[in-house]
C-alpha cells in the first residue's frame, strides 16, 4: 500500500468516525483545536513583533522614526494587496461579514496574510494593535477546518467564533474577555450551544499562551481603592472616555474616506500616512507602535505627565491610529483603544486634581484603568467585552464597580451619538449588518426565486376573450400574465379587467386581451433584495409582483407566500 | 422510514432550493448519503413538532403516492380470494356469509365490515346488472388494508339484490380498499372487465380461483393504470 492510499484510507476511517459521533461533541472537540491553533498563531504573531521591533530599534533612535513607519506601512499595503490579493484594514469587519453573509467562510491565507502585515505596520511604528490580526488568523483557521470537516453553516459560524475567542484569549491571556467579545462583538447571539464550544476555545487559546509564553497578565497588579468620590467622578470619565470613542471612530473613518479620495494609489497612502504617524512620533513617541509600554507605565504612576501633555497625548494616539490604520496600515484598534484609555484617564485625573486641588483623588492609574474599560466599551460598543477584557489584563477584580460604570455610562453615550459599533460601521452604513433573528437578517436568507409562484396561467397578447373564458375556468388565479408573440413579458391582466366583459358575449370575439393588459405594472428581479420587493409592494399597494428577468415572465412573488416562509424561516432559526 | 429531499419538500410544502439551503446552513436535521442528502422520518416529525411546522399528514402523502402506484386488478383478487358456494338468505344474508367466508387480513373487524356493507347497501344497492354486484364500504375501514383486495363470491343461489337491471345477482366482488383513490382505480379497471362479454360468460360458469385470474390477467395487459383499454379511448 502506497503512502497516498493510506492517507486516503485515513481520511475516510477519520470521516465515518467524525460523522457518527454527536455533533453537539464534534463541535466542542474542534471548537478545543481551533482554539488551540488561533492561540498558538496570537503567540507567534507576538514573538514577531517583539523581534522585529527590537531589531528595528536601533534605527529608531534617529532619522529612523520618521522613515521607518512609512516604509513598514507601505510595504504592509503591498504585500497584502499584491502578494496576498487582500483587501487593507484590520479584518474584523471581514470576520463579522463572512459570519452574517457568507456562513463564516473565509479564505485559508487570512489566517496567516494580516500576521505578517501587521508586524510590518507595528514593528516599524505604525500605531495599531497586534489583536484584530489574530482575531482574523484564528477564525480563518476555524473556518477552514469545519470546512474540511463538512459542518453546515451555523455550526461553521460557531467555530469561527471559537477562533476567534481563541485568539483573543491568548494574546490578552484573558479567557473571559476572548469568549465574551467573540459572542458579543463577533456573532452577536447568545446561545448555550455557540456559547460552550467558545468557551472550550478560550481555555484552549490561553493554555497554549500559558504554556508558551508563562502565566503573566499584560500589565502588572495594583491594588487600587476608590472611594465615593472617585467612584461619583467615574461618571465624568464615563462621558470622556465615549466622547474620545467617538472622536476616534469618526476620525478613523474620516481618514479613510478622505485619504482614499485623495491619494488613489494604495501603497502611497499607506506610506504617507506612516509618514504622517512618524512625524507625530517625533514629538510625541508615545504614539508609536502598539503602546502596551505606555499603557503599563501609566498604570504605575510612572509616566510624568501634566494635563496638557496627557491631553495631548491622548490626541495625538487618536491621530496617529486613525492614519495608520484609515490609510491603509494592517493592524487592530485593540491596543490602541487600551492606550487612548489610559492617556484619557489619566487627563481626567489631572483635570480633577486642578479644579479640586484639595480633594484626596484615587491615584491616576486608576483613572487610566477606568478609562481603557471606557474607550474599550464605547468604540466596540460592546461593554461586556471592555469590563471583563480590563480586569483580566490588570487583574484588578476590586475596581469592579467603577468599571461598570464608566463601561455603561461611555458605551451608553456612543449609542446615542453613533448608533452602531466602529466594526459595524461600514456593514451596517451597506445594510449588511444582518444579525440572526432579525427582520433584516430572515430577508437577507430569503430569495425571490424560492418564493416564485408558477401557478399563474400566461395568456398571449392576441387571444381572444373567448379563449380566455376558458382559461379562467380551470386557474384559481385572478392574474393573467401576458406575452406576446416573442414570448416577452407584456403586463398584467387581473380578473377585474375582465369583468365588464365576460358576461356579455357580444364581446367574446370582439376583444382581445393585448386590449385590456396592464402594461405599466412594476416588476421585479429573480435576484432583487426582498426588502426591496416588499418596499415596491407597499409603495404600488399591491398584494403580488410579477417577477420578470430579461423580458421573460418567471412567476408571481406574493406577499401571502412571502408570510407563509417569513414564519418558517422564523421558527428554524432556534436550534 | 428514510426519505429523500424531494419527498421532504413536498411534506414540508416548500421548493427544493429552500430546503437545500437550510441543510447548508443547518437549520434542519439531515444525514449525508452517496447519493444526497437523507432524512430520518422519526427524527423530521419532531424538528417540526417542536417548531410548530405543519407537516402534511401521512394519509394526503400516502393518497399521492397511490396515484402513482399502479395497483393491479390481478393482484386485488388473488389476495382476495374466490370463494363458492355462498349460502344466505336475502341481500344482508348472502352479505354476512361473504364477510364470515372470505380470507381477510386479519386486522379487520368482521363484524364492522358487516355493518358498513349494509350501510351502503341502504344507500342505494351496489347491484351492477347483468346479475353482478360489487359490495364495498362507503369509506375505507380505519384498520383497513394496506393493499386492496377484491373477493369473488359465486352465490348458491340467485339472490334479488335491487340492482337496476332487475336481474337477480349472482357473483359478488367485495372490495376492500386503503384509500378512495385505489378504490376508484379498481372499481374502474373492474367495471371495464365486467364489459368483456367473453369475461361474462366466464363468469356465468362459475370458473376456479385459477382460471378467473388467468383471465383477469389476461385482460388486464392491455389496460392502462387508468383503467382504460390502451388504444381506445373507452372508458371502463
Amino acid at each position: 500500500m502506497s503512502v497516498k492510499q493510506k492517507v486516503l484510507q485515513f481520511g475516510r476511517v477519520f470521516r465515518q468516525l467524525t460523522w457518527r459521533m454527536d455533533q453537539r461533541l464534534l463541535l466542542i472537540i474542534i471548537a478545543g483545536v481551533v482554539g488551540g491553533l488561533s492561540g498558538l498563531s496570537a503567540v507567534i504573531l507576538n514573538e514577531m513583533l517583539s523581534r522585529v521591533y527590537h531589531a528595528l530599534k536601533p534605527l529608531h533612535a534617529h532619522w529612523g522614526s520618521l522613515v521607518l513607519p512609512a516604509l513598514g506601512a507601505g510595504l504592509s499595503c503591498l504585500f497584502l494587496g499584491y502578494i496576498m490579493r487582500e483587501g487593507a484594514g484590520h479584518g474584523v469587519p471581514e470576520v463579522i461579514y463572512s459570519v452574517l453573509k457568507r456562513g463564516g467562510l473565509l479564505r485559508l491565507r487570512s489566517s496567516f496574510s494580516r500576521l505578517i502585515s501587521s508586524t510590518l505596520t507595528i514593528a516599524s511604528g505604525g500605531s495599531a494593535g497586534p489583536e484584530a490580526p489574530v482575531v482574523i488568523s484564528g477564525a480563518s483557521i476555524g473556518s477552514n477546518i469545519a470546512k474540511k470537516f463538512g459542518l453546515n453553516d451555523r455550526q461553521r459560524i460557531v467555530i469561527v467564533g471559537s477562533g476567534a475567542a481563541g485568539a483573543i484569549s491568548s494574546i490578552f491571556n484573558a479567557p473571559v474577555a476572548g469568549m465574551i467579545f467573540a459572542v458579543e462583538v463577533i456573532l452577536g447571539d447568545w446561545t448555550p450551544i455557540s456559547l460552550i464550544p467558545i468557551a472550550i476555545a478560550s481555555v484552549m487559546g490561553a493554555e497554549v499562551s500559558r504554556l508558551l509564553e508563562g502565566n503573566q497578565i499584560p500589565f502588572t497588579h495594583h491594588a487600587f481603592h476608590a472611594g465615593l468620590l472617585d467612584i461619583t467622578a467615574c461618571v465624568g470619565l464615563g462621558l470622556v472616555a465615549g466622547l474620545a470613542s467617538v472622536l476616534f471612530t469618526r476620525l478613523l473613518h474620516g481618514i479613510g474616506a478622505k485619504s482614499r479620495k485623495m491619494v488613489r494609489f494604495d501603497t502611497l497612502r499607506a506610506a504617507l500616512g506612516g509618514t504622517c504617524v512618524g512625524l507625530l512620533g517625533l514629538f510625541l513617541p508615545v504614539v508609536l507602535g502598539e503602546g502596551y509600554e505606555v499603557v503599563r507605565s501609566v498604570i504605575e504612576n510612572r509616566f510624568e505627565a501634566g494635563l496638557l501633555l496627557a491631553t495631548g497625548a491622548t490626541l495625538a494616539k487618536i491621530l496617529a491610529t486613525s492614519l495608520t490604520i484609515g490609510s491603509g496600515g494592517s493592524g487592530g484598534i485593540f491596543a490602541p483603544c487600551l492606550v487612548i484609555g489610559s492617556l484619557g484617564g489619566l487627563a481626567y485625573e489631572r483635570a480633577l486634581i486642578f479644579l479640586w486641588p484639595g480633594v484626596a483623588w484615587a491615584e491616576g492609574g486608576l483613572f487610566a484603568l477606568l478609562g481603557m474599560a471606557g474607550v474599550m466599551s464605547g468604540t466596540l460598543q460592546a461593554p461586556l467585552t471592555g469590563i471583563f477584557l480590563i480586569v483580566e489584563v490588570t487583574g484588578s477584580y476590586e475596581v469592579m464597580l467603577p468599571l461598570i460604570l464608566v463601561s455603561a455610562v461611555s458605551a451608553t453615550l456612543c449609542h446615542y451619538m453613533e448608533p452602531v459599533s466602529f466594526y459595524h460601521k461600514e456593514l451596517a452604513s451597506q445594510g449588511q449588518l444582518l444579525r440572526p433573528r432579525t427582520d433584516a437578517g430572515l430577508l437577507a436568507d430569503l430569495s425571490v426565486l424560492e418564493l416564485l409562484e408558477k401557478d399563474c396561467v400566461v395568456v398571449s397578447e392576441d387571444m381572444r376573450l373567448r379563449d380566455m373564458i376558458s382559461i379562467i375556468q380551470q386557474t384559481s388565479r385572478n392574474y393573467f400574465p401576458v406575452e406576446n408573440a416573442r414570448g416577452d413579458f407584456v403586463g398584467l391582466v387581473h380578473l377585474d379587467d375582465l369583468r365588464p366583459y365576460i358576461f356579455n358575449p357580444v364581446f367574446y370575439d370582439a376583444v382581445v386581451v393585448g386590449e385590456l393588459v396592464q402594461s405599466d405594472i412594476p416588476h421585479v428581479s429573480p435576484f432583487d433584495d426582498l426588502r426591496e420587493v416588499l418596499d415596491l409592494m407597499d409603495q404600488t399597494r399591491s398584494w403580488s409582483l410579477p417577477v420578470v428577468h430579461r423580458n421573460k415572465y418567471l412567476g408571481m412573488v406574493s406577499k401571502g407566500s412571502i408570510l407563509d416562509q417569513y414564519r418558517k424561516e422564523l421558527v428554524v432559526q432556534s436550534y | 422510514m428514510y426519505l429523500t429531499i424531494d419527498q421532504v419538500s413536498k411534506w414540508l410544502n416548500l421548493p427544493v432550493n429552500t430546503l437545500q439551503r437550510w441543510v447548508r446552513q443547518g437549520k434542519i436535521p439531515v444525514y449525508k448519503s452517496d447519493n444526497g442528502y437523507v432524512f430520518l422520518e422519526r427524527e423530521l416529525k419532531d424538528w417540526a413538532d417542536s417548531r410548530g411546522i405543519f407537516l402534511t399528514p401521512k394519509q394526503e402523502a400516502r393518497d399521492k403516492a397511490d396515484r402513482l402506484r399502479d395497483f393491479r386488478l390481478t393482484d386485488a383478487m388473488k389476495k382476495g380470494g374466490t370463494i363458492h358456494e355462498v349460502k344466505g338468505e336475502g341481500v344482508s344474508g348472502v352479505l354476512k356469509a361473504v364477510v364470515q367466508a372470505a380470507p381477510l387480513d386479519r386486522r379487520i373487524d368482521r363484524d364492522v365490515l358487516f355493518r358498513r356493507l349494509i350501510e351502503r347497501e341502504e344507500l342505494s344497492s351496489t347491484g351492477i346488472g347483468e346479475g353482478i354486484a360489487i359490495p364495498h364500504p362507503r369509506f375505507p375501514l380505519a384498520d383497513g388494508p394496506e393493499e386492496p383486495s377484491i373477493t369473488t363470491a359465486f352465490l348458491d343461489s340467485l339472490v334479488d339484490y335491487g340492482s337496476i337491471d332487475g336481474v337477480p345477482v349472482f357473483v359478488l366482488f367485495l372490495m376492500l380498499s386503503p384509500s378512495p383513490k385505489v378504490h376508484l382505480t379498481l372499481l374502474g379497471k373492474l367495471s371495464h372487465l365486467l364489459k368483456d362479454a367473453s369475461f361474462k360468460r366466464l363468469l356465468k360458469q362459475r370458473p376456479v380461483e385459477q382460471d378467473l385470474l388467468a383471465a383477469v390477467e389476461a385482460t388486464e395487459i392491455n389496460m392502462d393504470p387508468a383503467g382504460r383499454v390502451s388504444g381506445s379511448s373507452h372508458v371502463g
